[in-house]
């Protein structure tokens, strides 16, 4: 689970993401949308996939699950999960999708997770920071001593970034808890948010 | 060996070192990439007592009239037992020592099967239901109760409810390239006696799985001419296309605040 679950992510040094000029306009338009009675930048709220990174900003539980030919992250929003390829092969992208195509592998104790083939309708984060279908995007994951999970997000976008970005999340074990299923549907028709607010969130 | 310390939630470790589709595989490990051999999207012949005959001949009559049956499945909600009789492409399958995830692509769905544990005492019904497996020679016996019986079994609308038990039996082949599925359906609710399908998963040699996002283009002009077996399926978003420079939207409104039946 995060220790943080940011509307809007920051690089690394607390900065804002250096947005190119067209990534500048229609992250503006994506604000400007946000205050809509019925906004559209944000397809979570009809429950389609928020996708990769952003669903690691939200505050849903997760669990990893590691194997030799597949690692498996399952996540507590929406029966969504990924499955990273560990064969060793680049990603060979057909369409692209919300969680992209994850090839990863271990450099000693970290990581590397490689995405491409990320979709351009989803966001990188809550406030509608924007990407390109071309957005490549670099995870490395590792656990702190105090046992924290650390994951930095390297993301590579120049037609919405003018250079590569950084930003980093942590995140704490939950003894005992395991990732139940989770209905998005149901919970728009109760009237209740697609994404629960991160104090209402029941794993 | 690689200190496995990834973790946000729980750590599980892998049982066995061996690659998924090994030729000397551990006949008891099923990780990897599996592909479902085909699609079946209808139950044959299944012993429907006469009140539930009636209701699933009233929705194919529907559906020779050219309405749109929603479903559990169409609605973006179906339960486990959708993806035992109607799964799509691939399903990824991780093991540890003492759990089996099936993460389906289509219906997208994580199933997790506790193996040689006991169901708890008081289920909260659940569209993914409580399921157990054990060992019995080299099958995997997957018993599963706790479903909410808000979802249909096919797309012809078989009925099922909170009393329907399901037995897996996954038997892999010696060579790991194939595993033989039979499921076992009781639900006296609805069916006269239990009655089984069969199918079969190959190992796939795809490494990625396809993100099927089943609710994110709900189309008005699909619901115009539907009929929803539960009100619960109907959309709570709609996407209204645009006409001429004007944008298409989706607007989400509840459905208890539209009222009526108009869509039948």
């Amino acid at each position: 689970m995060g220790d943080s679950f940011p509307d809007h992510v920051l690089t690394v040094d607390g900065q804002e993401p250096p947005l190119t000029a067209e990534g500048a306009a229609l992250y503006q338009a994506n604000l400007a949308d946000s205050q809509t009675a019925q906004p559209q930048f944000d397809r979570t709220r009809w429950c389609a996939g928020p996708g990769m990174p952003r669903i690691m900003f939200m505050p849903s539980p997760f669990e990893i699950i590691v194997n030799d030919r597949l690692v498996g992250f399952v996540h507590g929003w929406y029966r969504w999960h990924r499955a990273v390829d560990m064969s060793g092969e680049p990603a060979d992208p057909v369409l692209p999708q919300p969680m992209g195509y994850p090839v990863g592998h271990w450099e000693d104790d970290t990581l590397v997770i490689v995405s491409n083939g990320l979709t351009s309708d989803t966001i990188i984060d809550a406030s509608g920071l924007p990407h390109s279908d071309d957005m490549l995007l670099e995870e490395r994951l590792w656990v702190a001593a105090d046992g924290r999970l650390h994951i930095r997000f390297r993301i590579t976008d120049p037609e919405m970034y003018s250079a590569p970005w950084e930003t980093e999340m942590t995140y704490h074990r939950l003894e005992g808890v395991r990732v139940e299923d989770d209905v998005c549907p149901d919970r728009i028709a109760r009237g209740e948010p697609a994404i629960a607010p991160a104090g209402e969130v029941r794993p | 060996m690689k200190r496995v310390a990834l973790l946000a939630v729980v750590l599980l470790l892998p049982v066995t070192p061996a690659a998924a589709q090994d030729a000397a595989r551990d006949p008891h490990d099923l990780s990897g990439m599996w592909e479902a051999e085909r699609f079946f999207f209808r139950v044959d012949d299944p012993p429907l007592l006469p009140e539930a005959k009636a209701m699933v001949d009233g929705y194919a009559e529907r559906m020779r009239a050219g309405q749109i049956i929603y479903t559990g499945w169409t609605s973006c909600r179906p339960g486990a037992a959708n993806a035992m009789v109607m799964t799509m492409n691939t399903i990824a399958i991780l093991q540890t020592a003492d759990e089996i995830t099936l993460l389906y692509e289509e219906p997208r769905m994580n199933r997790r099967i506790r193996l040689n544990a006991e169901h708890p005492a008081n289920l909260e019904p659940s569209y993914l239901g409580h399921s157990i497996g054990h060992w019995e020679g080299d099958t995997l016996v997957v018993d599963t109760i706790g479903y909410n019986g808000q979802f249909e079994l096919d797309t012809f609308g078989l009925p099922t409810s909170t009393r329907m038990h399901t037995i897996e039996r996954f038997t892999p082949s010696a060579d790991g390239k194939r595993i033989d599925i039979t499921i076992t359906f009781e639900d006296p609710e609805f069916y006269s006696e239990p009655f089984s399908v069969e199918r079969v998963w190959k190992a796939s040699e795809k490494r990625h799985q396809f993100d099927y996002d089943c609710s994110e283009n709900p189309r008005a002009e699909e619901f115009s001419h539907t009929y929803f077996i539960k009100d619960l399926y109907r959309p709570t978003c709609i996407r209204y296309e645009g006409e001429g420079e004007e944008l298409s939207k989706i607007v989400c409104t509840r459905p208890d605040e539209v009222g009526g039946d108009e869509a039948q």
